[in-house]
């Protein structure tokens, strides 16, 4: 069953700048997928691509602009505040932001249950201790401050808060990328735990390909506000179509991989403003006609795949 | 030999009088003339306090002390700052994680570099400006005069990071130290500029230190590796030595835990290294990494010192062996 169907969402900035016109910023355009119940979603691309604009949008922290968004199959702004709080958390890059300084670590954790306000203290306090041990945290802990804490306890910090109202979808956005080497691979463990433990849906959001490789049953690739090909982690990483998906798995730092590549890896993301037609890869790709300029593309199921390339 | 260090120490004294934390102990190694060393290490494994040690940038109060540290041949122990400011910046050069905050946003990018050419080398305004030409073009910034008069918040993260690397050879520098010099920029862009830095080292006979956190960077491109974990060296060989044959368990725990990728089924146990890596006041005796070892014997809690297990191939674990007979 799907728990998340998008339909044509698309979110668009007004940048207002002295002395200037105002523009649109397109920060997502015509993202359509739709994400099983119990799987890992994958949303992969460089800064700038809109994976974060997608996880505020589904957040309800930004407003959507155009599209809908159905929570088993019930349209996203029929779910109450607290109905929807119950159904989406997400879990922060950077733990050392994300957790506030002058809270204890209990006081984080609970902070869900108390605003919902239906638990007494008592159950309020048996239930933070329950969620520290799955998280893999000593009880004793309880009292400390985040200072106290090392990233890895505090990224665990962190998956224990967006847990507590015991959601159907938790939105990881690079819950790794701020951790040591031998620290990721802990959280990472974690994250597969208690993914099976509480039948989760993860919406997992990485730049680095072979954390989504291993976390991932489907992947979108993004570039520029839209996907550029969404397929099984299979298809995405074995056997990549779009020119981009092949640029960004020959840039991933691998420990054998041979230093002959046959794919360039050219350019910069370009300015979004000076993109108004055609394919927004059109200045970094190797495979560009002429018709790439002039054509939009969108994400087109050929084969049994889904990718934005009129040259596959 | 380029560089040599040998037994370097260096001590930070704490707010408490006459205690001093034990941050880098006993590091030995060397660079040769045209190499690219890789080193890896977690945070707190000292490894960006080596890299100010030897640019002289720590704070007068730490205590460094050394048997040699020889930098063609000369001391770099005890210089005045004088002298320093002679290496510094035209034989020795770094480039910094951030390009964003390493570059001053007042300052436009032919200020920044020709500053670097007429400081060290004394160059004409006309000849600084020729060659700022050239060190843009060779580091791939296209349409280099419309550049120059770019401040740094026109530039995008990878450019910015070109226009650094620009300034650091620009005085034609015998070694450069690159400290993390990718991790605040995207993959493609990650990869697009180890990849000038690599054709660099070949081109100019430059010697690099790479210093970074990512493994699976320094095998692409560094010559050889040394692992860092809490102020020691634990190991270093050539690169496909030390990926294909790891002696100590801290680099074994290091690659096993690295997810695959493709050669592997999704959403398998990964290796983990248990606990976390000792606070600098709070290190252990003996092996630094024997409370996270499931191989510790008793001896691990006596000093332990690098011992030479295959050709070229150290180890800082008594317990490694050679495989090879």
């Amino acid at each position: 069953m799907n728990i998340i169907k998008i339909q044509n969402l698309s979110k668009t900035y007004l940048i207002k700048k002295l002395f200037q016109s105002e523009k649109n910023l397109h920060a997502l355009k015509n993202i359509n997928f739709e994400i099983e119940s119990g799987k890992t979603f994958g949303i992969v691309g460089e800064s700038g691509c809109g994976k974060s604009t997608l996880a505020k949008v589904l957040t309800k922290l930004e407003e959507k602009t155009s599209g809908e968004v159905f929570f088993l199959e019930k349209p996203f702004e029929s779910l109450s505040r607290q109905a929807f709080n119950e159904s989406i958390q997400m879990v922060f890059q950077d733990p050392y932001q994300s957790l506030n300084p002058r809270k204890t670590a209990f006081q984080i954790v609970a902070d869900p249950l108390v605003i919902q306000n239906k638990l007494s203290r008592e159950e309020i306090h048996s239930k933070v201790e329950e969620m520290f041990t799955k998280v893999g945290l000593s009880k004793d802990f309880l009292s400390r401050y985040p200072h106290q804490f090392s990233g890895g306890q505090r990224q665990r910090i962190g998956i224990a808060r967006a847990l507590m109202l015991k959601p159907k979808i938790l939105i990881l956005d690079e819950p790794v990328s701020a951790l040591d080497v031998s620290i990721q691979a802990q959280v990472l463990n974690l994250l597969i735990d208690i993914q099976k433990e509480f039948q989760l849906t993860y919406i997992f959001i990485s730049h680095d390909l072979s954390v989504m490789a291993h976390m991932c049953d489907t992947i979108a690739v993004m570039y520029l506000g839209q996907i550029v090909e969404l397929g099984t982690r299979d298809q995405i990483i074995n056997d990549p179509i779009h020119p981009y998906t092949k640029m960004l798995m020959a840039s991933t730092p691998d420990l054998f991989k041979k230093n002959q590549q046959t794919i360039d890896v050219l350019g910069e993301i370009p300015n979004p403003f000076e993109i108004t037609k055609g394919c927004a890869f059109y200045s970094r790709c190797s495979l560009k006609t002429s018709q790439c300029a002039s054509h939009d593309v969108f994400l087109q199921l050929k084969n049994n795949r889904r990718v934005a390339c009129i040259m596959t | 030999m380029l560089l040599e260090v040998s037994n370097l120490n260096i001590h930070f004294p704490t707010n408490q009088k006459n205690t001093f934390v034990h941050a880098v102990r006993d590091l030995s190694f060397h660079l040769n003339q045209g190499e690219m060393l890789g080193v890896v290490g977690e945070s707190g494994s000292g490894k960006s306090i080596t890299n100010l040690a030897l640019l002289g940038l720590l704070p007068n109060d730490t205590k460094i002390t050394a048997d040699k540290i020889l930098f063609e041949e000369n001391s770099l122990m005890k210089l005045s700052d004088r002298s320093w400011q002679k290496i510094r910046g035209s034989k020795i050069s770094m480039i910094f994680q951030d390009p964003m905050t390493a570059l001053n946003p007042f300052l436009t990018i032919e200020y920044q570099i020709t500053e670097v050419l007429r400081t060290h080398l004394h160059l004409s305004k006309k000849d600084s400006f020729d060659r700022t030409i050239e060190l843009l073009n060779l580091v791939g910034i296209s349409s280099p005069k419309d550049r120059l008069k770019n401040y740094p918040f026109e530039l995008s993260g990878g450019m910015a990071q070109r226009v650094m690397i620009a300034m650091s050879i620009a005085t034609n520098p015998k070694l450069l130290i690159a400290d993390e010099p990718t991790t605040a920029l995207d993959v493609t862009i990650q990869k697009q500029i180890l990849e000038l830095l690599k054709s660099l080292q070949q081109k100019l006979n430059l010697s690099i230190l790479l210093v970074t956190h990512d493994l699976g960077l320094v095998a692409q491109y560094s010559d050889r590796i040394q692992v860092m974990y809490a102020g020691e060296i634990v190991e270093t060989g050539h690169t496909s030595d030390l990926i294909t044959s790891p002696l100590h368990p801290y680099t074994k725990g290091l690659i096993e835990s690295r997810p695959k990728g493709k050669s592997e089924k999704a959403k398998t146990q990964l290796y983990s290294i248990p606990g976390i890596v000792p606070s600098f006041s709070n290190r252990p005796q003996g092996c630094q990494f024997h409370p996270r070892c499931s191989n510790k014997i008793n001896q691990c809690e006596n000093a332990i010192l690098m011992k030479e297990i295959n050709h070229n191939h150290f180890s800082r674990c008594i317990l490694s062996k050679s495989e090879k007979v």
